[in-house]
């Protein structure tokens, strides 16, 4: 474990803090400090004001704080990002709760053939987004969703069912059946036992799926700039995008805008991170 | 209240493993009837079939006086008790126990007379407020049960109930549990793989093997006079001692007769022996039964006798297990009292208390009687 540390003689059989911890801490310390740099860019040239933003520059600390890039951000973007809470939101809570049906009846009502049907669900996972553009654009344009928010809900929606299936399913697997079966015999049908019995105990998948989901969402660019073609009604994503389009860019309202449009995603993932983390690894309920 | 009846009862699994064959048993009004048998034997798929958790796949089953087949487990008006438990998580004790009338529509009042009489029954009533995880192995356990009893079902079925306590617990959850049966007198059917607990518990016990049901019978029954090999076997701990045996005629007696053992027939087995004299069978004695001939006085004929070498000795205390190698080495397990003599590589005489031998038929393991 320690490389290169040497066992103590007669030693204590506790865990030795050698030279290898510290050099792997160090190794983090580095690795975490290069991923934050995106961040520290943004955040410090958001801070400055335009006329002081020039590509030698950006690497230094702001010399008046005048956030002016988050300012003109801010107002550019504010209805795109009330756009994206709107479409997010719904999306990440219909998914979320399509997966968990699927998972409940793909774990605890398997029917002849359910394997064969939830390996085909997940193969929607594999297939790329940009191959099904045109169909899709097809169908909402019949479905008389295409250029709405709505549109873009249900495309999130429907892009969701399988990793919410495949985590719910995973989830639920670990819940005994015998609870299942009490219930069964207590008297409570297939939608009684969903309801009563397993929603109240995925609380750990539900956090997972749902951080899943509304990065995933949030943070899609493609669906974005080709259902809703109206730029009042782009999510952020695309908003920001634009913001950079124009002839003479604004570095500074770029970056502060990168920054806003990341805060949402940031704050959830802080909030619930270790739910996440979690919930991953165990989804257990013994005890 | 109600009569349960497996009528030829089969359960295939897909793929074709037989679970259950041929099932054919009427567990009787208000019965504590014991299904046991090593783990793999069918008991629990009986039990399940019961409950409807699994579907039937031949035969027919009878709650009362309707056939269960088709109705789903909510509408058999049975009561299950888990070997896990199956607790709801979320709920406390008190919606535990009322979740299964709040899904019946009992109404509000009487759900809380009930649960709280339940509550009582079962010494539960301070932990109404608790959830499971706050509970006690026991406590689960008293919950699960509560859980059932609540209901007033026609039928209870247990599935290994006490398997998950530990040996004191479990002891003194079996003495309560013929209590509360006696009490409540609801038919239960109790799966379990421990012997013990089903010669404690159970009116009638069904032993069953390989899915097939062996013996039905009641535990002094199924002591006494075993149906077959398996059933002699998996009752009695330690259990019951085989040995192949020819069965000769001397002087007008039947003697069971192997390399070093010489044992007298008594005079009432003679009868069904006839048939087998010049020729093997297997003879079965329990380790209880096996005594030193020198304090055998009388118990059995003079010629009677087994040398043997003590090889391990078990002290339990009031009694001791000793095993014992025969002249052609095999081994046999004898009970007895505690006796300082008894060491590691004594030789001596024993013998057996010849009305508690048993004979089975070496081809069908039959008993013969």
């Amino acid at each position: 474990m320690a490389v290169g540390a040497p066992p103590h003689a007669g030693g204590a059989p506790r865990a030795h803090r050698g030279a290898g911890f510290y050099l792997v801490i160090a190794a983090l310390i580095l690795a975490s400090l290069f991923y934050l740099m995106p961040l520290y860019v943004m955040f410090v040239n958001g801070m400055k004001d335009k006329s002081y933003m020039t590509l030698t520059d950006m690497w230094r600390l702001p010399q008046d704080f005048s956030a002016s890039g988050f300012r003109i951000a801010w107002d550019a973007l504010k209805p795109n990002m009330l756009n994206s809470f709107k479409i997010a939101i719904p999306a990440t809570i219909l998914s979320s709760l399509l997966g968990a049906m699927n998972g409940y009846l793909f774990s605890k009502w398997k029917f002849r053939g359910s394997d064969i049907v939830f390996t085909l669900i997940l193969f929607g996972m594999f297939i790329p987004y940009q191959s099904i553009l045109v169909p899709l654009i097809q169908t909402l344009q019949k479905l008389g969703l295409y250029g709405r928010w709505e549109g873009l809900v249900l495309v999130h929606v429907i892009y969701g069912i399988p990793i919410t299936s495949l985590i719910f399913r995973n989830y639920f697997a670990n819940v005994p059946n015998e609870l299942v079966e009490a219930a069964r015999i207590d008297g409570a049908g297939l939608i009684g036992i969903f309801w009563q019995i397993l929603l109240p105990l995925s609380a750990p998948a539900f956090v997972v799926v749902g951080i899943f989901q509304f990065t995933n969402i949030w943070n899609d660019f493609l669906f974005g700039v080709t259902v809703v073609f109206n730029p009042a009604d782009q999510p952020v994503t695309v908003a920001l995008n634009n913001l950079s389009g124009t002839t003479s860019v604004d570095w500074t309202a770029v970056m502060g805008g990168a920054m806003l449009a990341a805060l949402p995603t940031m704050i959830v993932y802080m909030l619930l991170g270790r739910y996440f983390i979690r919930g991953l690894l165990s989804g257990s309920l013994k005890g | 209240m109600a009569r349960v009846i497996f009528d030829n009862v089969t359960k295939r699994y897909a793929g074709g493993v037989i679970a259950v064959y041929q099932l054919n048993m009427e567990v009787l009004d208000q019965e504590f009837l014991v299904l046991v048998g090593p783990s793999g034997c069918g008991k629990s798929t009986a039990m399940r079939m019961v409950a409807g958790l699994e579907e039937i796949s031949e035969g027919r089953i009878i709650i009362g006086d309707r056939v269960v087949n088709d109705l789903p487990p909510k509408d058999r008006d049975v009561a299950m008790v888990f070997q896990s438990y199956a607790l709801y998580p979320h709920m406390t004790v008190y919606d535990n126990l009322a979740y299964p009338l709040k899904l019946r529509k009992v109404n509000k009042q009487e759900r809380d007379r009930r649960v709280r009489e339940a509550a009582r029954t079962l010494d539960i009533e301070p932990l109404l407020d608790r959830k499971p995880k706050a509970l006690s192995g026991g406590q689960r356990q008293r919950v699960a049960l509560g859980r059932a009893i609540v209901r007033n079902a026609d039928v209870f079925l247990m599935d290994e109930p006490l398997s998950n306590l530990d040996a004191k617990l479990r002891v003194q959850t079996r003495a309560e549990l013929i209590k509360l049966h006696e009490r409540v007198s609801t038919t239960t059917i109790y799966v379990t793989h421990d012997q013990v607990e089903a010669m404690t518990m159970g009116d009638r016990i069904a032993v069953m093997s390989l899915g097939v049901l062996q013996q039905l019978d009641t535990p002094q029954r199924l002591y006494d006079v075993p149906a077959n090999k398996f059933v002699a076997g998996f009752i009695g701990s330690p259990s019951m001692n085989f040995l192949d045996v020819t069965i000769e005629r001397r002087n007008g007696k039947l003697y069971a007769v192997a390399p070093g053992v010489n044992l007298e027939v008594p005079d009432f087995k003679a009868a069904s022996l006839e048939r087998f004299i010049g020729n093997k069978v297997i003879l079965g004695v329990r380790p209880e039964h096996i005594i030193d001939w020198n304090q055998a006085n009388g118990i059995a004929a003079a010629d009677s006798k087994l040398p043997v070498t003590v090889d391990v000795v078990e002290l339990l205390g009031n009694e001791i297990f000793v095993y014992l190698t025969l002249q052609d080495g095999n081994t046999i397990t004898a009970r007895m009292a505690p006796d300082a003599r008894l060491q590691r590589g004594l030789t001596l005489d024993v013998t057996a208390a010849p009305e508690k031998l048993h004979f089975f038929d070496p081809e069908t393991e039959y008993g013969v009687y």
